[in-house]
């Protein structure tokens, strides 16, 4: 999520075990496992840099659940620090592994392809860019000049949006 | 016009057009590109996308131009992106199609009447504002943008507190005119370094046709509750 454009939204609490997601919610047992200073503490520990994110306990039917709002990284992708491993000593993250979300899938994995890797480097050059456009314009490094009022070639875009113009 | 147009046309809409000032009929090399640029600048605040992305649906393209129709029900919206680096975006507005939004429990607001809530409005300028920043450092942008939001068939609807936690409009502000246009020419740099600012601009100057004045600090605040929901 935090090598996502904008970040992403994870909710503890719902079943995926049987195919499509189904709302259950969090015992008080497992609540108190996902505290923000424990999350934050095993985050801290395997991400480099450290992500950021904001955690929130939401109440549905009745039930408890833990929402994690993961920001979009700061200024470069996060990477894994060291190896974790899942059930039945499973390997679930790797060691300076690069985690996006897939394209068209819901789930998290290793940059599969060429495509999701130029968006991540793409997406880092842009906020370096706007970071710095944003500070030159603060610091008075850029200055604005007036643009034209009316565009000379504004009558070929029109006519590109022909269809769409009453 | 094209149908789906036509549709979304035929109640109250907004439609947000960005585009470089100079007209370069090939700015951007192939339609796969253009693609990438646009899921790579999609902006997406609370789980709303902008614009929407189906990656289920490829989208549907022509010679210099890819697009996709989404009909959700109260999410009805188009958009296209033109290799001339031109961005067109047409969306209902939400609560003209059924979609229900958290008021102020002090506003009165009938089932069938016509409203557009102060949140939402910021919302969509913020939204829109945020996608012209991103792409004008793609491809697709230039030195000098265009950006225009225009929201149309407002009839004589009002303006409303869509906020659960707070009052509600006393005035009962209503549209005085049947559609609006902010439209603006800006530098790269301009847009780039400040899109929440100039969200707040288009939005302030939309309030004014409903005769609404809105401190600065109370959109800002209100902007950011949106954004954090």
């Amino acid at each position: 999520m935090a090598n996502h454009r904008d970040g992403g939204i994870v909710i503890i609490g719902v079943d995926e075990s049987g195919g499509s997601p189904r709302p259950v919610g969090l015992t008080p047992e497992e609540l108190e496992t996902w505290g923000y200073d424990d999350i934050a503490a095993i985050l801290a520990a395997c991400s480099d840099p450290t992500l950021s994110f904001e955690h929130e306990i939401r109440t549905y039917n009745g039930m408890p659940y833990v929402v994690l709002r993961v920001h979009e990284f700061a200024e470069v992708p996060i990477l894994a620090k060291k190896d974790m491993l899942g059930e039945r000593n499973k390997q679930i993250i790797r060691k300076g592994g690069c985690y996006v979300r897939s394209l068209g899938k819901p789930e998290t994995s290793e940059i599969p392809s060429q495509d999701e890797m130029r968006d991540l480097l793409d997406l880092a050059i842009q906020k370096g860019i706007r970071k710095f456009v944003e500070q030159a314009v603060g610091a008075g490094l850029i200055v604005y000049r007036p643009s034209p009022a009316r565009p000379a070639s504004d009558a070929e875009f029109l006519r590109q949006l022909g269809e769409f113009l009453r | 016009m094209n149908p789906n147009a036509g549709r979304i046309k035929s109640k109250c809409y907004w439609e947000v057009v960005i585009r470089p000032n100079d007209f370069v009929e090939q700015r951007v090399a192939n339609r796969h590109l253009l693609t990438r640029i646009v899921r790579g600048a999609t902006v997406t605040y609370q789980g709303y996308h902008f614009p929407h992305m189906s990656e289920n649906e490829r989208p549907e393209s022509e010679a210099d131009w890819v697009g996709q129709f989404l009909d959700l029900g109260s999410y009805l919206e188009l958009w296209r992106a033109y290799l001339s680096g031109q961005f067109y975006h047409l969306s209902a507005n939400h609560a003209d199609w059924g979609y229900r939004h958290m008021l102020s429990p002090f506003e009165r607001v009938a089932d069938d009447e016509p409203f557009m809530g102060v949140g939402y409005s910021l919302f969509r300028f913020t939204l829109a504002l945020e996608f012209a920043a991103r792409l004008a450092f793609t491809d697709m942008g230039g030195d000098d943008m265009h950006v225009a939001v225009n929201v149309g068939n407002l009839g004589k609807r009002r303006l409303v507190s869509d906020d659960p936690n707070r009052l509600h409009l006393r005035s009962e502000p209503t549209a005085g005119l049947d559609d609006f246009h902010f439209i603006r020419e800006l530098s790269r740099a301009e847009l780039g370094a400040n899109p929440r600012g100039l969200a707040l601009e288009g939005a302030k100057e939309f309030f004014a046709i409903f005769d609404a004045a809105f401190t600065e600090e109370l959109l800002k605040g209100w902007q950011e509750q949106w954004l954090r929901r």
